[in-house]
């Protein structure tokens, strides 16, 4: 959260929140908009798809004020491959900083387990207790996550790290 | 023992205000143009990366190229040029130098500018990995100001300034959980780039020991 209210980027616009995806490859979007070509009209699928990219690309960034994500490229390519995920998350965060405090910080994790598959973890950075810990996260579990873990499709878990 | 940190988003940017403003930058510009574009290239700069500014003060109208594989932009106005570029890091420093230089060459020498005042930003987002970002902003909250109310501080800032020179110390706006630091110094038109980025490097380590905190090595 910054307390004095002066521009904290470039302002270049060339910051890519996600790596290159298969509509960038596939239609060579350079960022311009395009002229749609002839018959195309009915059915602007580049279009549609860079809307669907700058959404994709602006959930991102809102994610990144409320999750620490690790610097390497994992979590966000997990995200982009499951679409679905961070818009969960950032419904969750809310309901994270009422359950856990709102100076708690939590991780996003992507690690590959045994069986080679990845899960994205929503990590909580737990200062205090065991038991403290494991009373918010089963409040968190029964008053929201279990009405809404069907949308993630088992893809994501919620968990906490003693520090 | 410093706190390791990651610096996930940051940039650069570089003023030059020329010694004088030139409006044939508005108007007679295209060998200009071309040449700055040719001189991009080897970073597979875009003829559609190329935007002409219209609109605004004349002091805001000119031509801004990209060239998003590096990630730098550079505006030409009448009155001055900016270069920036995220992601920047110290190993990538004399690319960006050399990058920087190609852009401007070709106003000096085709556009006949004479370049002044060079006013540098580097701008960095430090996140922790486990203490909470007030941590590392704590130590800079007055004491006169940390007593006025008996609730915890959500965030603070300091901005220092000097002659040629400005320190700002933030929460970041941009990233969960980190703080936002900003090193602005000026200097006169003939110092060479070169000597411009090792002053700046010295600064973000010297700022970055005042914190505490040390870049994490993801390599």
């Amino acid at each position: 959260m910054n307390a004095q209210d002066q521009r904290q980027e470039s302002g270049n616009n060339s910051i890519q929140t996600t790596p290159k995806v298969f509509h960038d490859e596939v239609f060579g979007w350079s960022g311009l908009p395009q002229r749609p070509a002839q018959g195309a009209s009915l059915f602007p699928i580049p279009e549609r798809m860079r809307g669907f990219q700058a959404e994709h690309n602006s959930a991102l960034k809102e994610l990144r004020r409320k999750f620490i994500l690790p610097p390497d490229p994992s979590v966000v390519t997990f995200l982009t491959e499951h679409r679905t995920l961070p818009q969960i998350l950032l419904e969750a965060a809310d309901h994270l900083r009422a359950y856990f405090g709102a100076d708690t910080i939590f991780n996003l994790r992507a690690p590959i387990d045994e069986s080679g598959s990845r899960t994205l973890y929503a990590v909580v950075m737990w200062p205090g207790t065991v038991s403290a810990v494991k009373a918010a996260l089963a409040r968190f579990d029964d008053e929201w996550w279990i009405a809404h873990s069907r949308q993630a499709s088992g893809y994501l878990t919620f968990t906490y790290e003693l520090v | 023992m410093p706190e390791l940190v990651t610096i996930p988003v940051s940039f650069l940017e570089v003023t030059i205000d020329y010694e004088k403003a030139d409006i044939r930058l508005l108007a007679d510009r295209a060998h200009v143009v071309q040449g700055i574009f040719e001189a991009l290239l080897p970073w597979n700069a875009k003829i559609d990366d190329i935007e002409v500014l219209n609109s605004g003060k004349n002091s805001e109208q000119g031509v801004m190229f990209r060239v998003p594989q590096k990630r730098v932009a550079f505006f030409v106005g009448a009155s001055l040029c900016r270069f920036s570029r995220d992601d920047v890091a110290w190993h990538l420093a004399d690319e960006t130098v050399t990058i920087f230089e190609a852009a401007v060459n070709p106003l000096t020498k085709l556009g006949g500018v004479v370049l002044g005042m060079k006013k540098t930003a580097v701008g960095l987002h430090l996140q922790p990995r486990a203490i909470p970002f007030m941590e590392l902003l704590r130590p800079f909250v007055p004491t006169q100001l940390a007593t006025l109310e008996s609730d915890t501080i959500q965030s603070a800032a300091t901005v220092v300034k000097w002659a040629n020179r400005r320190v700002t110390i933030d929460g970041s706006a941009s990233v969960a959980n980190a703080i936002f630091i900003k090193l602005e110094r000026e200097f006169a038109g003939d110092i060479p780039f070169g000597a411009i980025a090792d002053q700046l490097s010295k600064d973000e380590q010297e700022l970055l020991e005042i914190i505490g905190v040390k870049e994490k090595d993801v390599s």
